[in-house]
Formats: C-alpha cells, structure tokens, sequence
C-alpha cells in the first residue's frame, strides 16, 4: 500500500511472505475473459471462419446440453458423500461372501455420480475392508447404471427404450464380470494406494458444498475435454471416412470403442455424444456406452492416482474385455 | 486450480452463460428448447455454489489481514484437498471463452456438406393426409416433405402447393438447383442432421441464405415410391423470398 522504494536488502524474501508464489490464476481469469470481449471486433474476420464456427457450435451445444446432468449428478453424489456413511456399505458388503460382487454391481445403480466420483468413492470403500472385487464392480456400475445416467441416455435415444435396458443390463454385467475377473485373475496386493481419505468440510452442509464444487470443477473440465474431442472429430474428419468405418460392423465396434476410451466423456454426457454418430448401428453406440464408463484415458490417469499403477495396468485390459463381451452381447439379444 | 477465488470465478462465469443461453434464443442454436429452462435451474445451481465460494474467500481473507497474515488473499487460501487433480477444471473456461469470442453460429452450409447430400433415411412413420394449405400452401417442414416426397406410397403431395424454408447449399453440378437445407436435431447441436431438398427453377441464390420456397413436388426419374434412394427429393420452385434466419432454426 504505502509507496516504501526501501531495497529490501535486509529482510531475505521469505522471511515476510510466504516464498512459494502461486500463479495470479484469478487475475489471469480476468484478463482471458476481457481480452475476450475487448478483441473480439478485431478478431472477427478469423474467427468466422467455417471450420472454426461449427467446431464451436458442437463445443459449445455438447457443453451446455450436458451441465444440467452433470450438475445434478454433482449435487447427489455431493448428498451421498456427506450423508451415507462408507462404513455403512463396507457393512452391507461382507469380505468372502459370494454375492458381494453382484450386489455391489447392484448398488451401483443407487449412486447417481459420474465415473469421476465413483473412483474416490471405491477407494474409500476398499480402505475401510469391503473386498475389492465388489468395491471394483460398484466403481464400474455406479457411473454406467444410475438413474440419472439412464435418464440422460433416454432422453439422447428419444424412442429407443431398449438402448436403456441394453446399457443397464451390459454395464451391470461388465462390472459384475470384471469384479469376478478380479478376483480371479488380480492381485489385491497391487492396490498400493488405497487409503481412506477424510471427507472435507467441517459440517454435514459444508461436506456437501465442499464435495459438489469439487466434484463439479473436476468432472467439469474433464467434460469439456471431451466435447472439444467430440467437436474436433465431428468437424475435421469427412462423413465419408466415418460411413465407411461404421458401414462395416467390426470395424464399428472397434472405432467406438477406442472413441469411448480416448474421448472420455462423463457417463452423464456420453449418451448424447454416441446418439450424435446417427450412421453408426445401435450395437457399436451400446458398445461406446458401456466402455466409456468402465474405462477411458482419464479413468486410467485416475486409476493410478486412487489404487496404484500395477493396479491401472492390470485392471483396465479386464474392464475393457468385460465391458466389450457385455455390450456385445447385449447388443445382440436386445438391439 | 486451488485457489478458492479462481474456483469461484470460474463458476460464476460458466453459470451464468448457462442462465444466459437458457433465457435467450441465442441458446436455441444449440440446445432444443424444452431444456432452456433446465439449464436455466442448472446454471443458478452453479451461480449459487460461486457465489458462496467467493463469499468464503473474502471472509477467510479478510479474517487473515485482521490477523496480520500479510496483505495477499493467496496466503489464506484455503488449500483444496484434490489440488493435485483440479488443473482440469481450467478448461471450463473454454466453452464460457468460445462463447464470448467465435458466438458460434447454428449450424449452416459448411456442416450440411461435411454430411454430404444423402437424403433422410425412410423412419417408417405414417405420415397421414396432407395438412390443410395457409395462404394458398401447405407449410411443410423439410424432414415431412422428405417422408412425403420419397416414402409415402399414397404419394399425398400430388397437386399440392408446399412452402418450405430452409437455407442455401450449392449443389456441385451445373445449373442453378441448390439444396434447400435444415438441420434436424434429437438432442443438441452436435447429433444434428442435415436435411436437404433440392430446389429446381430458382436462380443460384448466395450459400446460408435462408429462403421460403413455394412450388410443387417433382417425383424422381426411376424412383418408386417408399424405395430407398440416394437422390434428394425435389421441389419445383415457383416463388422464392429470402427471409431471416427463423428461430429455432433446427426441425425437431
């Protein structure tokens, strides 16, 4: 405040202010927004052109079409966080016992958050002795079969009532099958990182604020992440590739599949994003529906940073065959 | 990302734009109107946990000046507990950014050809009799008149005088037909389609024109009725007004 040109010679600088600086990101948010509006007469002329308007549309239409779910499904993870205790399902989950596996699958369906937050969430529950097997198949249910997720999914296949019992009934089995899988063929001495981690906030009320923000500024980016992929495929490559791609049934299912995993939507926005690829037949979209929550880039990232990287490494491969011999099969029987 | 100031001005930044495209046509070139009102709720939800982020981050940095913890807000912060994972929440501002900066328009000219110019596939819906005409036309959207002029073996547009509005595409061969064209959207922009009709007897008019047609159906050379095709269906031209962009400007 006062105007000291004092040289600070004999104060060391960390002596007054802490001397890890952070980035000024709020005065950087600023100016981005400002520069924004003040250029955007000089810039006009770039900025219209075709590629770049309808890249933006696409953006701009998967973002905002998405956030009232992703909102919701915030807020209600939020409530479960600060309101059901994990000791409470650790003891609906008893180690040893077979039916652990499919009733966790089948909780799932009562947690409505996206895939971001069920990873947390099955850390906790592992840390706190619910066996892992079951921990993994609630982590892979929860974001793929609750009702939000459905809702979503109805609403993006207006008419198709079936693509909603088929991704219930596909998910369910992958997250059964890969939990099984589990605890078959895993090694619940690679979960190097799990440990319980505290809720934040003091309150009930402020645990739920606390969680919602997060969840939402976290599951947000990752969203926008992949509407901007979503967008850049639809706008870059030509129709025509992508009709030959999804002409061919095998090839279809095998591109949707690596969409799902390299464009790593929140399972709340994804219906939307695989009923967008209308020349692509209801089995590869099913397909697209039930790997992308099981697993995806950003669930892999997560994976590691919750359970470990032997853990990411030998788990996703297992989900990826659970999720793509569900999704088929159920293609099959009901599409 | 764990600066709880920046957190609050991201989401009040991203909420209200939603509240802003809820409230406005603006909104409608990408998202169907029936959930205005949703992103509306949703963004006053994400305005409402800004608003009470900043509220904590003044107070927790004006407790931290009366206790004399240096004249920087940064000091105070409180640390988020997933810091480590929060730098994608940055990218929220990219939708608030390509909103303020591009305000991309609806889809036009340049998506229809990316899809190409294969004619709407046949739903299988019946389609019924023709609806009564409104100043001496039947108004059609492009999506019925492609049911009726291509898969409606009652072939009801017979003798029918239809108006329908769309805009310009330029059609690749010689001549001035050009593809009347509109989007058709099931949930946002990004699963629209490209709905084209082509138009015979009118002047080549400029690409992303929006025009209002009156004129009469042409059935195609060889095609039979409720047959898949890969030709467009046909409208003869008989009066052409060019008009704005109507809102919405997707078909439903």
């Amino acid at each position: 405040m006062t105007s000291t040109t004092e040289p600070s010679s004999t104060a060391p600088p960390a002596s007054g202010t802490p001397l890890r600086r952070r980035l000024p990101t709020l005065e950087l948010l600023v100016v981005a927004l400002l520069l924004a509006v003040l250029l955007r007469p000089a810039l006009v002329d770039v900025l219209d052109q075709d590629a770049l308007q309808m890249w933006s549309t696409i953006f701009v239409s998967i973002t905002f079409q998405a956030l009232p779910f992703l909102v919701l499904g915030v807020l209600v993870s939020g409530a479960v966080a600060a309101l059901v205790p994990p000791a409470w399902i650790a003891r609906m989950l008893p180690a040893g016992s077979r039916w652990s596996v499919p009733k966790a699958g089948l909780a799932g369906a009562a947690f409505p958050g996206c895939e971001c937050g069920s990873v947390p969430v099955a850390g906790r529950l592992t840390g706190r002795g619910a066996p892992p097997a079951a921990a993994f198949a609630f982590m892979l249910a929860a974001p793929a079969i609750n009702p939000i997720v459905l809702v979503a999914t109805a609403v993006a296949f207006p008419g198709q009532p079936e693509m909603v019992a088929a991704r219930f009934g596909a998910s369910l089995l992958a997250s059964v099958v890969a939990g099984l899988l589990w605890s078959r063929l895993g090694s619940d001495a690679l979960l190097t990182r799990v440990r319980a981690r505290l809720v934040p906030g003091g309150s009930r009320l402020g645990s739920l604020i606390a969680t919602t923000r997060h969840d939402l500024l976290h599951a947000g980016g990752w969203l926008v992440l992949g509407a901007a992929a979503a967008a850049t495929l639809q706008t870059v490559v030509p129709r025509s590739i992508m009709d030959a791609v999804a002409s061919d049934p095998v090839l279809a299912v095998v591109a949707m599949a690596t969409l799902a995993i390299l464009l790593a939507l929140c399972s709340e926005a994804d219906a939307f994003v695989a009923s967008s690829f209308t020349q692509f037949s209801s089995t590869s979209q099913l397909v697209f529906l039930v790997v992308g929550p099981a697993v995806d880039v950003k669930l892999v990232a997560m994976h590691v940073g919750v359970f470990g990287r032997g853990f990411a490494l030998r788990f996703a491969p297992m989900a990826l065959v659970a999720a793509l011999g569900s999704a088929l099969l159920l293609g099959w029987l009901l599409l | 990302m764990s600066d709880p100031r920046t957190q609050a001005a991201l989401l009040l930044a991203l909420g209200a734009m939603a509240v802003r495209l809820g409230l406005t046509d603006a909104g409608l070139a990408y998202i169907r109107p029936f959930m205005q009102p949703v992103l509306v709720l949703a963004g006053a939800l994400v305005l409402g946990l800004g608003a009470l982020q900043l509220w904590r981050a003044l107070r927790s940095s004006a407790q931290g000046a009366e206790h004399g913890h240096g004249d920087h807000a940064h000091g105070e912060a409180e640390p988020d507990h997933h810091a480590h994972g929060m730098s994608a929440a940055w990218l929220l501002i990219a939708p608030v950014l390509a909103l303020l900066l591009v305000a991309p328009q609806p889809l036009g000219s340049f998506a229809a050809e990316q899809q190409g110019p294969a004619p709407l596939r046949d739903d299988g819906v019946e389609v019924g009799p023709l609806p009564e005409p409104e100043d001496g036309a039947v108004p059609l959207d492009l999506g019925e008149y492609t049911a009726r002029a291509l898969y409606d073996p009652d072939a009801s547009l017979e003798d029918a005088r239809v108006r329908l509005t769309g805009f310009v595409v330029d059609t690749d061969d010689e001549g001035g037909d050009y593809r009347l064209t509109r989007f058709r959207v099931t949930c946002c922009a990004a699963d629209a389609t490209a709905i084209g009709v082509r138009v015979v007897g009118d002047a080549p008019r400029p690409e992303d024109q929006w025009v209002t047609v009156e004129g009469t159906w042409e059935p195609l050379e060889g095609h039979e009725l409720g047959e898949p095709t890969e030709e467009l269906p046909l409208l003869r031209a008989d009066e052409v007004v060019e008009v704005e962009q109507p809102t919405p400007p997707y078909e439903y």
